[in-house]
């Protein structure tokens, strides 16, 4: 089986959040709710201060600390599908330590106040214990792998579309969104990536696209000394996220 | 006055107590509840950003109080401090009461509270902080109440309610441990982060606990 992982080429990546609207139509989330996300900073000062953004969806890590805090195993690593990790809507409690454990912050529990008025979740309200019901709801529902939308009271992430990525043929190497063959399987936010900054493909292969690009451009994962071992690399300047200073 | 008025006297306002409390629970809960209906756990004023709200804390400082309790019941149950004898039965008797109003509220957090009963159980996760936490407190809860039961019956100390308090002075201590654990093992969240947590938590269990012996008419005569 693939050990599926992602590169974003932080060079190439303009910041226009086309990514976090294209996870947000594909995967019914709420606003706010970014499983996919770009988050901005500021580094430095007037006059050379600079603005700086770092394209964020889950690392699926080879490790990851949610898996290992959650009291109901809800959160697991599936091996036997590429090493994403999934949360079983089923068992989860909502006791949100995963969100406590995750370094990157890319898990939502989205029973709080609106982003945006009016709520969406008042307008479109859920039936059948779903947290609501968009319009465009999308058609493939898999609780136990916490795709499609949510129930009331649980974790959310990003699940790198599995629901697409399942459907790819065995043993390719990467998912191209520029090969017609393979584009219906292409997680959304890579196939809409407009600068193409995101390459989606199979780590354990040797011959896939995306490990040479870690290879000969240096790939790197964030916040490497946690010990999860993102199966995320970014490539590029300004691959990290920037230091913590506290506003005077 | 003798210890038979004393006695008749405290039984007379057990009850009008018991309902003023039972009272004060009920809209206590009530509010809530309407609260938790109406705007879901935003009424704690949590996001993506602060995951843990408002009854994370206050069941931190229900189960840390029911922790010290039983630490200072502990000085007599397994220490032999005799002048802390006239202490043990209502310090247990507040452990239980602070313990499981903590639990409430943090069921009160969880986004399923009751798929928790099955869930946990069924599923062992025992690299989770979260799950020992919870398996402690539990045995913690029930060796007080026997201890307590044991109590009322008039058996202070024999063996088997010595034994029964060394095990619930245990259970205390690995329960406030893993609940330090709970937040001190998240090298993601530096705040936490460290190793000496559970030792920080023992040292402030016992203030919280100590505030109405220091004023108990009992405490003075001991």
């Amino acid at each position: 089986m693939a050990k599926w992982g992602m590169v974003i080429d932080l060079d190439k990546c303009t910041g226009c959040q086309a990514c976090t609207t294209a996870c947000g139509m594909e995967n019914d989330t709420l606003p706010g709710e970014n499983w996919q996300d770009v988050l901005y900073y500021t580094e430095g000062e007037y006059p050379s201060g600079q603005m700086k953004w770092l394209p964020r969806p889950c690392m699926q890590c080879e490790d990851p600390s949610c898996v290992h805090v959650c009291p109901t195993r809800a959160t697991y690593k599936d091996h036997d599908a590429g090493g994403i990790v999934f949360i079983d809507w089923d068992k989860c409690i909502g006791c949100k330590y995963c969100m406590i454990a995750c370094p990157y912050g890319v898990r939502f529990f989205a029973d709080e106040k609106p982003l945006v008025e009016p709520d969406l979740k008042e307008v479109f309200a859920g039936t059948n214990g779903r947290l609501w019901d968009p319009p465009s709801k999308g058609p493939d529902q898999d609780s136990r792998r916490g795709i499609g939308v949510q129930p009331k009271g649980v974790v959310s992430k990003c699940t790198f579309c599995y629901h697409r990525v399942s459907k790819a043929p065995e043993g390719v190497p990467d998912l191209d969104e520029d090969d017609p063959e393979l584009v219906e399987y292409v997680p959304a936010c890579v196939r809409t990536c407009p600068p193409k900054a995101r390459f989606f493909g199979d780590l354990d292969n040797p011959e896939s696209h995306v490990n040479k690009l870690i290879g000969n451009k240096k790939g790197v994962r964030l916040k490497d000394h946690t010990g999860n071992r993102p199966q995320v690399y970014y490539l590029g300047a300004g691959a990290s996220i920037p230091a913590f200073e506290p506003k005077s | 006055m003798t210890a038979e008025t004393t006695d008749r006297r405290s039984t007379a306002l057990f009850m009008p107590m018991l309902f003023v409390a039972a009272a004060i629970a009920i809209v206590t809960f009530a509010i809530v509840g309407f609260a938790l209906m109406t705007q879901g756990h935003a009424a704690f004023n949590m996001d993506a950003n602060v995951a843990w709200g408002l009854p994370i804390s206050t069941y931190v400082y229900f189960a840390l109080m029911s922790s010290g309790l039983t630490l200072v019941a502990a000085l007599a149950m397994v220490f032999g401090f005799k002048q802390y004898y006239p202490l043990i039965k209502r310090a247990i008797w507040l452990a239980i009461i602070t313990l499981v109003a903590g639990l409430s509220v943090l069921a009160m957090e969880l986004g399923h509270t009751f798929r928790m009963l099955w869930a946990i159980p069924l599923n062992m996760q025992i690299e989770s902080a979260m799950f020992w936490m919870g398996v402690f407190y539990l045995l913690d809860l029930i060796f007080m109440v026997w201890k307590f039961q044991r109590m009322e019956g008039g058996d202070w100390s024999s063996r088997m309610s010595r034994q029964i308090g060394l095990a619930s002075f245990v259970a205390v201590l690995l329960a406030a441990g893993t609940l330090a654990l709970v937040f001190g093992m998240m090298s993601m969240r530096p705040f936490w982060y460290d190793p000496t947590l559970p030792v920080w938590f023992y040292a402030t269990a016992g203030p919280p606990a100590s505030p109405p012996w220091c004023c108990s008419p009992i405490s003075a005569t001991a």
